[in-house]
């Protein structure tokens, strides 16, 4: 009896360690078989993590001199995100080291000299020299500022949208998400460098003949050079609809999109009488400053400009709503110049476009002073 | 092989010829003394020969000198002990492993320790899974050490001759807590800093003032966390308090090997302990017997060690970003075995809550065998003891539940809001979606119904539209969210809340997050 049972135990112990140390290996053999591709994971997700560490910082200590996405400020401080920059300064220099080392040190150590092209110089940021940033904030900044270098490919084309009911309500929201916006302004509200769509579908079907209304619409959109329409308003409008929405547009959202201009049938309306309420924006009641006619002064007339092309986005006292809040042009150690800097060259990667007559925008060089000092008063005032 | 051919002995070896004798000196070298014989002798139950085989060893080894010879066969029984001792030990081994590997790749200086986290998990073969282990083994520990000291209580097994070895326990408990909490900082991100801050700031709560002031700058190596205490909590982690557990754990094994391991209560008479009188017939041999019986136990340890943290079971080792003695990061917890001197806080002054009601706690438990005089092990002669230790588990865990960060600093409405959906740290239900999710436009918590918006950014404005009309102090609550792609692969999410102010006017709380989209492992 006891000698079965001590058997039975020995052998049962002897297939558990057997199982247990054959389990063992399997899961070394598999931890060892992924470890490649887990490191390489893991080097990428801290790389991402630096660059969005990096981009942080960038936003709290650079943007302020060298502009909201690194295109510089005329007479501050030069472009960042630029090819001439990126690939062609360490040669001019005759720099030894590579790109990062030259950002690095460089911002670490700032550039206590001023030069034709820049009147003001850059303080050292390392906590080491006397500055605010950490050697691995340096760091970080350093890596997001290299990651320009990468084709600044557009963000990935929207995932089409799930039958949300409605094409038309989709298209709306569509149109408020898209840049579309950003030129064409809520229908009824004016156009800000493109035409005002209201009552487009009235007029759509006349166009062009033998097109009609849909037909009109699709090509509008994806041919805008094909037919300019005679109400487009004067200046740079024709030319500044984007020609490759073919290309960014899904069918679905083209789809959505012309069903909701189709819907606009409401005509623009003459001048809306003083006093009477704002129509609703994208079914929200934003207020909208009153029309005025030009002032006198530059800020009078900034504001009046403001409150023509910049309200809509960033709010009639300027605390933000799709644009940003502009308390935000307070980082910079000159406020003016980085709001018309800002204002001139547009923010890549957002819905800000650039307003500057020179980059095809509706805004002559004395028109971008008045709106900048009027932005850089509104952002003091709030 | 001629010079040790009488080695076998007696018995003899039944394997016929050189391969044999070679065969069986293999089997004699590996069972320390046993050959094949022998080994069928014991495993039908027969006699062994004299002097017998199993037990020489244990004069000439200093491993198998500090192993008792046989155990009795009641005190192996698993559910008696359920190896909690050994088990400690086994992770213990795993901890001074793993942390030497780690230590190959560390360097405990605040410009360097991040960088070398992040290398020790993106560029050394196996690093995580170094790093891994060694923390699930040091929680691990903790529990194991908790477990290891219940059973002991409630089996009655500290009393007379093994009240020492008790008290020994319960300062190696309190030397792993310090372990694991000198151990917390070496990271050097945003969790390590803060809870080392908090932590630590009880220091000052000792009394008098100016000793509680001295210690924590002692402690600290001055008035806040720094450099120097990165160092100084380093050489702690990794040397001293090693050192004196080292010490300690040979104490408190030297005594459950003098005082053998106790006999379940029922097996002897009150007040007598017979745990070291064996009779034959219960022995229990070390070799072969509760050796192999060890060594299956510590590979399956490693099995599941190994495959909790493979399959993912084990989340593994978080590392935040770098430490920032400016920012102070929203929810600040405390490692959860330490949660409960949080919930004490919450219930009085930090001198009384948070020193020397823990302190009188730990001294009451390291005295317990001195204190308890009621010589009887049986759970029935025992009703006030256990009872009293139910309270106390139950108390433990009530005070750690009231310690848990949602019953932290509360955060204005704002905020937690936007914390819970973009939060400092880590992945938010907005920050957490897939990437493609995360299109660039702007999204408002009263359109998203009729947007664009996939699937999954639509339940989390859904979630963000409902948090917001939970939260009585923001009336009229609403919010926006826009999203810029102003690199590739990185995308701004601006989360502004708007809200009716008290005064009428609007109010507004923006948070700024940058999001990539290689850092969302497990997002996707």
């Amino acid at each position: 009896m006891a000698q079965s049972r001590s058997a039975r135990i020995v052998v049962v112990r002897l297939g558990l360690g057997v199982a247990a140390a054959l389990l063992l290996a399997a899961l070394i053999v598999f931890l060892a078989a992924r470890e490649p591709d887990r490191m390489a994971a893991g080097a990428a997700s801290f790389e991402g993590r630096a660059i969005a560490h990096g981009a942080s910082v960038y936003v709290d200590a650079c943007a302020g001199c060298h502009g909201v996405w690194g295109q510089g400020v005329p007479e501050i401080a030069p472009a960042l995100n630029s090819a001439e920059f990126l690939n062609d300064r360490l040669v001019e220099l005759n720099y030894q080291g590579d790109l990062r080392s030259f950002i690095e040190s460089t911002v670490a150590s700032g550039r206590p000299v001023k030069n034709e092209d820049y009147d003001s110089i850059m303080p050292a940021w390392s906590q080491e020299y006397g500055g605010a940033l950490r050697a691995d904030e340096i760091r970080d900044v350093a890596t997001f500022i290299m990651n320009w270098q990468e084709a600044s490919a557009p963000g990935a084309p929207p995932a089409p949208a799930g039958d949300d009911g409605g094409a038309a309500a989709a298209g709306k929201a569509y149109f408020g998400s898209r840049d579309c916006l950003g030129c064409h302004g809520w229908p009824g509200r004016g156009g800000i460098t493109g035409p005002d769509l209201a009552g487009l579908a009235l007029r759509a079907g006349e166009q062009m003949p033998g097109v009609d209304a849909e037909g009109y619409i699709r090509i509008a959109i994806l041919a805008p050079s094909a037919y300019i329409a005679s109400d487009c308003p004067p200046g740079p409008c024709p030319d500044m609809m984007p020609r490759d929405y073919g290309e960014q547009l899904s069918p679905r959202e083209l789809e959505i999109l012309v069903r909701y201009l189709l819907t606009l049938t409401e005509p623009r309306p003459e001048k809306r009488p003083a006093g009477a309420p704002a129509p609703l924006v994208g079914g929200l009641a934003t207020p909208r400053p009153e029309d005025q006619g030009l002032g006198e002064t530059p800020l009078a007339r900034g504001e009046t400009l403001y409150g023509e092309h910049c309200a809509q986005c960033h709010g009639d006292r300027g605390q933000g709503g799709m644009g940003t809040a502009l308390d935000a042009v307070l980082v910079s150690v000159d406020p003016l110049r980085y709001a018309r800097a800002a204002t001139a060259q547009g923010v890549p990667g957002s819905l800000m476009p650039a307003w500057d007559e020179a980059a095809g925008g509706p805004l002559s060089p004395s028109e971008l002073d008045d709106v900048a000092a009027y932005v850089v008063e509104l952002a003091r005032r709030e | 092989m001629g010079v040790r051919q009488d080695r076998p002995g007696k018995v003899g070896t039944q394997v016929a010829g050189r391969a044999g004798r070679v065969l069986d000196e293999v089997v004699t070298r590996l069972t320390a003394g046993l050959t094949i014989a022998d080994l069928r002798a014991l495993l039908r139950g027969e006699p062994l020969r004299r002097p017998d085989p199993r037990l020489s060893v244990h004069t000439r080894s200093f491993w198998f000198h500090i192993k008792p010879r046989y155990y009795h066969e009641a005190a192996t029984r698993f559910t008696h002990t359920f190896r909690l001792g050994l088990l400690a030990t086994v992770l213990l081994v795993v901890e001074a492993l793993t942390g030497v590997l780690l230590m190959f790749y560390y360097t405990p200086s605040p410009d360097r320790a991040y960088g070398d986290m992040v290398r020790i998990i993106s560029a050394v073969p196996f690093g995580q899974l170094i790093r891994d282990l060694h923390r699930l083994a040091a929680e691990g520990l903790v529990v194991v050490a908790l477990l290891h000291l219940a059973r002991t209580f409630l089996t009655g097994s500290y009393k007379d001759p093994r009240r020492f070895t008790w008290a020994t326990g319960v300062a190696l408990l309190a030397l792993v807590l310090f372990l694991s909490f000198s151990g917390y900082l070496l990271p050097w991100d945003q969790l390590a800093y803060w809870a080392v801050t908090i932590g630590t700031s009880l220091a000052d709560k000792i009394p008098p003032a100016a000793l509680g002031a001295w210690l924590k700058s002692i402690f600290l190596g001055g008035p806040e966390v720094s450099g120097d205490t990165l160092l100084r909590f380093y050489l702690l982690h990794v040397l001293l308090v090693p050192l004196i557990a080292a010490v300690f754990f040979a104490v408190h094994y030297f005594k459950v090997v003098r005082a053998g391991i106790s006999l379940p209560s029922a097996e002897e008479e009150v007040g007598r302990d017979t745990a070291k009188r064996v009779p034959v017939e219960r022995r229990r041999y070390t070799i072969p017997d509760v050796l192999s019986d060890e060594i299956v136990f510590i590979s399956i340890v490693a099995v599941i060690l190994l495959g909790v943290i493979a399959f993912g079971i084990y989340r593994g080792a978080p590392l935040e970003s770098h430490a920032d003695p400016l920012t102070t990061p929203a929810g600040i917890a405390a490692p959860w075995y330490f949660l409960w001197v949080q919930g004490l806080l919450k219930l009085g002054n930090a001198t009384l809550m948070g020193v020397i009601v823990p302190v009188l706690f730990f001294l009451v438990a390291l005295f317990l065998p001195y204190l308890d005089r009621n010589p009887s092990r049986r759970a029935r002669d025992r009703k006030l003891a256990i009872s009293l230790f139910a309270v106390t588990v139950v108390a433990l865990v009530g005070l750690t539940w009231l310690g848990r960060p949602a019953y932290g600093v509360e955060l204005p409405p704002a905020q937690a809001v936007a914390e819970k959906m973009m939060p400092e740290e880590g992945q938010g239900e907005i920050t957490g979606l897939p990437w493609s999710e995360l299109k660039p436009g702007e999204w408002d918590t009263r359109t998203y119904g009729v947007s664009t918006a996939g699937p999954a950014l639509r339940a989390a404005l859904a979630a963000l539209e409902a948090e917001l009309a939970a939260q009585p102090q923001m009336p009229e609550g609403r919010a926006k969210l826009v999203i810029s792609q102003p690199q590739p692969g990185l995308k701004k999410l601006a989360l502004r809340l708007f809200w009716q102010g008290a005064d009428g006017g609007e109010q507004v709380y923006e948070r700024n997050a940058f999001v990539h989209a290689d850092a969302r492992a497990g997002a996707e």
